[in-house]
């Protein structure tokens, strides 16, 4: 197997536009992006799926600038927490300097976090291997409890993650292989079709979510990029720029890199975090904007590392990514490493020429694509939108009644959204429920309802006491924490 | 209903046979009842180019996937019987409790031709006290329910294997209970990290970790010794009458002609000996085993004879 | 907020209704040997966890103004036209219905129509260069 196929090489350079694309224009999101992706990537083979879909991951972070750039708009919530610092610069300098602003720093920031993802999941893999079902059980428990703690409302967030993880129990039971809830219905004996309940929650939802806020007034007017000395500012302007704020480029990368790592916090966090930390320093608006994006883009290589190393999900992009590579037949983990060494290899250098050269060459050409697709009304990409995800909803298993289910879920994953629930737990129950139940009734069975066992094992204890510090340090950081981040309640990846 | 299938399955005869003799004149529809990339999938597309290229029409393999196979199995067996459906079944139709959860079993399909079979091996860890499946099975007779094993779901095609080779040495169910896993892979993590004893899986799946020197075969559940280990003792000579293996046969609906399938079963003979596919298949660790329609027929019956035998004597409820 | 209390009602309400459906349908399931909880466990504890937090949610909203904004009957109609696509998928064939739904999404999205029958188009265009000439999806 070749380290990066022609074929693979295209579809990350044609993953990474389309991600900054959909990244960049304000109400397209990243997990829009996937799921409307993903029933065409698994058409063709794990190796170019995986490539188009690091392209998507690493440059849609990085993407969201544009759109504070253009519009004062982030376009993902990774860039809301310097959008107005970034779009002051835009203004008072040029939205080309804004830009080079932006994808340097973005550039080194994924570089720093790559060069931990290396490092730190080949160490977690070492230590994974001598994981058992127990270990794996307090693993997963901290990943859920993780993700429900670091949402606004721990209510919603319960809520939320049951229903998925409800959703996920449809099917063969994993203990006695008795199908669950199936309700006579052969099509739901291997239970829900992740990708179909993706493309529900995260297509349909969206469109019906604009079918709602119909009314709503049109967007706001784009910047427009003027065409003189672009490439001076661009690279030029801005690489000097960055060469002066080399400390705070590494310390913010660090920084992002960590709080990627941390199951539940992602790029958002990272980003409000790091920006926050300068603004707090009083700290000019470029220098703001840089080490938020800097951390933001840090952060994606972060959550890559519990989800390569121990199928950990970091984020709901993580979360989403893990589903696919169960989709593709790939288990994260150990098991990766030790059977696909070589797509281990080529993820890797996928994020490695995502990061450094397609976000700087690639972003201003994703800038000018952006403008003018700004012009298109929403209203009729969200018609587009709508007509995909029903193909793609079929594509995927050719199942005329997985259409019944796309408008279930969607219509679920509708009034969750509404009612301001994060989707990105229901993704995570989906994912991480199913994991919860096989390693708990495994460990059961082989040691017959004793449930010590679950402390028996020096590292399985260990990861028990993980779990308790984490819950009680969250509770105890919550209240203050929250309101000095001003997180937005309606937590949107 | 039967004699109004038969009616029906008369008229499509009798106006089939001017059709049958030029059969195919469009394309055919090869539908794989699980998802893109498993050992079914590329199988189907390896040899889906090789069989067009005889039959001088298109063979589209399609996907449909969902309901553990329970979808695409339907597919085969609803499909038109005029030849233009067909199908790769694999080992689920003669599993008890899939037939009983899905309503599908072996008898609604026409076999055109057994492609793969890929043989279950016993397989426990380097440092396990047995050196020969004898002393295995002394022990578990010995200290029935001590031991555990794993290797799929439970009910899965490998939890049979168990099953069969439980019944065949007169132990019951739970001599050796059955710890579920999430596939080989996962089985094999479990026995190298100490959860269970004993795997059943097949013999590509394992031969990574054997070679490595971290597991051991004790057995093979097939006819003949297994040409890449030859040391390997297949558990018929020893004297315990047990073979098992997954399959993967290509199909058509019920009521399929005859001499369609003739003409499939002569095209998918020469398919598989296809010098690329050979190869492909040695890469993928599957083990082509050709068997013609009426083989292929018995096959499955005695198959399926075997499996309602296991449920009876061992008095399983799923 | 008015309108956010909507939802979240709905949401709790929903989460108490499958909660109870979760705990009522995991009795009739399977146990395990020994008499211990099997397939049931985790839907039991799943439909307790749904049935609380959908109460916990329905008391801390008790009070909160809740009403509806007038875009409800739009999205009711695109959910039950939703529920058509298998039926028009047999009908007219993948690429076509993509860009009926497309047109009509768009429609109901307030485009002009001239402008839903381009998006229509567009898409339908789309998903037959893409899946099924390039993927060879059939439809």
């Amino acid at each position: 197997m070749s380290f990066l196929s022609p074929e693979a090489l295209l579809a990350l350079i044609l993953g990474s536009l389309y991600g900054a694309i959909f990244g960049a224009i304000p109400g397209l999101t990243a997990t829009l992006a996937i799921s409307l992706a993903i029933p065409i990537l698994l058409f063709l083979g794990p190796q170019v799926a995986l490539a188009a879909l690091i392209g998507i991951t690493a440059t849609a972070i990085f993407a969201g600038d544009i759109g504070s750039v253009l519009v004062r708009m982030p376009g993902t919530p990774a860039s809301a927490a310097y959008t107005e610092e970034l779009h002051e610069v835009a203004k008072k300098r040029s939205p080309a300097f804004a830009l080079g602003l932006s994808a340097l720093p973005s550039a080194i920031g994924s570089l720093i976090g790559l060069g931990f993802l290396v490092v730190g999941s080949l160490g977690l893999v070492a230590l994974a291997r001598q994981f058992s079902s127990f270990e794996y059980f307090w693993l997963v428990l901290l990943g859920i409890l993780s993700g429900i703690l670091a949402v606004p409302s721990v209510l919603k967030g319960a809520l939320a993650f049951g229903l998925g993880m409800l959703l996920a129990t449809i099917g063969y039971d994993p203990a006695l292989g008795h199908p669950r809830f199936t309700f006579g219905q052969p099509s739901l004996l291997g239970g829900i079709d992740f990708i179909v309940a993706l493309i529900a929650f995260f297509g349909v939802s969206e469109v019906l979510h604009h079918l709602l806020h119909k009314n709503r007034p049109a967007q706001a007017q784009t910047e427009g990029l003027k065409g003189r000395g672009i490439f001076r500012e661009y690279f030029q302007e801005a690489g000097k720029f960055c060469w002066k704020e080399r400390g705070s480029l590494v310390r913010s990368s660090v920084l992002g890199t960590f709080v990627g790592f941390l199951p539940g916090a992602g790029s958002d966090i990272a980003a409000w975090i790091s920006s926050n930390l300068r603004r707090m320093q009083g700290g000019r608006p470029e220098q703001v904007a840089l080490d938020g994006t800097t951390a933001n883009n840090a952060a994606v290589a972060g959550a890559w590392i519990p989800a390569m190393a121990l199928g950990l999900p970091g984020d709901t992009l993580t979360a989403i990514l893990l589903g696919m590579f169960l989709a593709l037949g790939i288990t994260p983990g150990p098991e990766l490493f030790n059977k696909h060494g070589a797509l281990v290899v080529q993820i890797y250098l996928a994020f490695f020429l995502a990061s450094v050269i397609l976000m700087p060459l690639g972003g201003y050409l994703s800038a000018l694509i952006v403008n003018a697709l700004l012009k298109i009304p929403m209203r009729v990409l969200m018609g587009a939108v709508l007509g995909l995800c029903v193909v793609g909803a079929y594509a995927v298993n050719n199942n005329p009644f997985d259409l019944y289910l796309l408008a279930v879920l969607g219509a679920l994953g509708f009034v969750l959204r509404q009612g301001g629930f994060p989707l990105g737990l229901v993704v995570l129950g989906m994912v991480l429920g199913p994991l919860l139940e096989q390693h708990f009734m495994v460990s059961m069975i082989k040691t017959h309802w004793n449930l010590l066992s679950f402390f028996e094992r020096p590292l399985a204890l260990l990861l028990a006491f993980l779990n308790v510090v984490m819950v009680v340090a969250v509770l105890g950081f919550r209240r203050g924490w929250w309101a000095s981040l001003r997180l937005p309640a309606e937590e949107r990846a | 209903m039967k004699r109004w299938m038969f009616a029906l399955a008369l008229v499509l005869a009798l106006g089939g046979l001017g059709l049958a003799q030029r059969y195919p004149v469009r394309p055919v529809t090869l539908i794989v009842p699980w998802s893109a990339g498993g050992s079914t999938d590329l199988t189907a597309r390896a040899l889906a180019p090789i069989l067009e290229k005889q039959l001088g029409a298109p063979f589209q393999v399609v996907n449909r996937t969902g309901g553990g196979g329970a979808v695409g199995h339907g597919a085969i067996a609803q499909g038109r019987p005029d030849g233009y459906t067909i199908g790769i079944i694999t080992l689920e139709v003669i599993l008890p409790p899939w037939v009983a959860q899905t309503k599908i079993d072996a008898e609604q399909f026409t076999p055109i031709s057994l492609l793969v079979l890929n043989p279950v091996a016993i397989v426990v860890r380097k440092d396990a006290p047995w050196r020969t499946v004898q002393e295995l099975i002394a022990d578990i007779k010995q200290n029935p329910g001590r031991y555990k094993a794993s290797g799929t779901a439970k009910w899965g095609s490998y939890d049979f294997a168990r099953l069969g080779f439980l019944k065949s040495i007169g132990a019951r169910e739970n001599a050796l209970p059955w710890v579920p896993s999430q596939g080989a892979a996962a089985a094999l993590q479990e026995l190298i990290a100490g959860g269970v004893n004993v795997a059943f899986v097949s013999i590509g799946e394992a031969s990574a970790l054997v070679k490595s020197g971290e597991a051991r075969f004790l057995a093979f559940m097939t006819e003949r010794r297994f040409p890449s280990f030859p040391e390997v003792p297949t558990l018929k000579e020893l004297g315990i009458d047990w073979t098992f293996a997954s399959f993967l046969m290509a199909a058509a609906p019920k009521f399929t002609l005859p001499s369609v399938v003739d003409v499939l079963d002569k095209a998918f003979a020469k398919a598989v000996q296809d010098p690329e596919f050979v190869r492909f298949m040695n890469n993928a660790n599957l083990v082509i085993n050709h068997l013609d329609r009426k083989a292929s027929l018995a096959f499955l019956q005695e198959r399926t004879r075997a499996m309602q035998q296991i449920v009876q004597e061992l008095e399983l409820r799923f | 907020m008015g309108t956010m209390q909507v939802w979240e009602r709905t949401a709790a309400l929903l989460a108490v209704v499958l909660g109870v459906l979760a705990l009522l349908l995991s009795r009739g399931l399977p146990q395990m040997e020994g008499g211990y909880p099997g397939p049931a466990l985790f839907p039991s504890i799943l439909g307790t966890v749904l049935l609380l937090s959908g109460l916990g949610l329905w008391w801390q909203g008790r009070r909160a103004p809740a009403r509806l904004q007038g875009g409800e009957g739009r999205v009711l109609l695109a959910l039950l036209g939703l529920a058509l696509a298998p039926w028009l998928l047999g009908r007219l064939g993948l690429s076509p219905t993509a860009g009926l739904y497309a047109a009509a999404g768009a429609l109901l999205l307030g485009v002009r129509p001239r402008g839903a029958l381009l998006t229509g188009g567009g898409v339908a265009l789309l998903v037959y260069l893409i899946f099924q000439r390039f993927l060879g999806v059939q439809g």
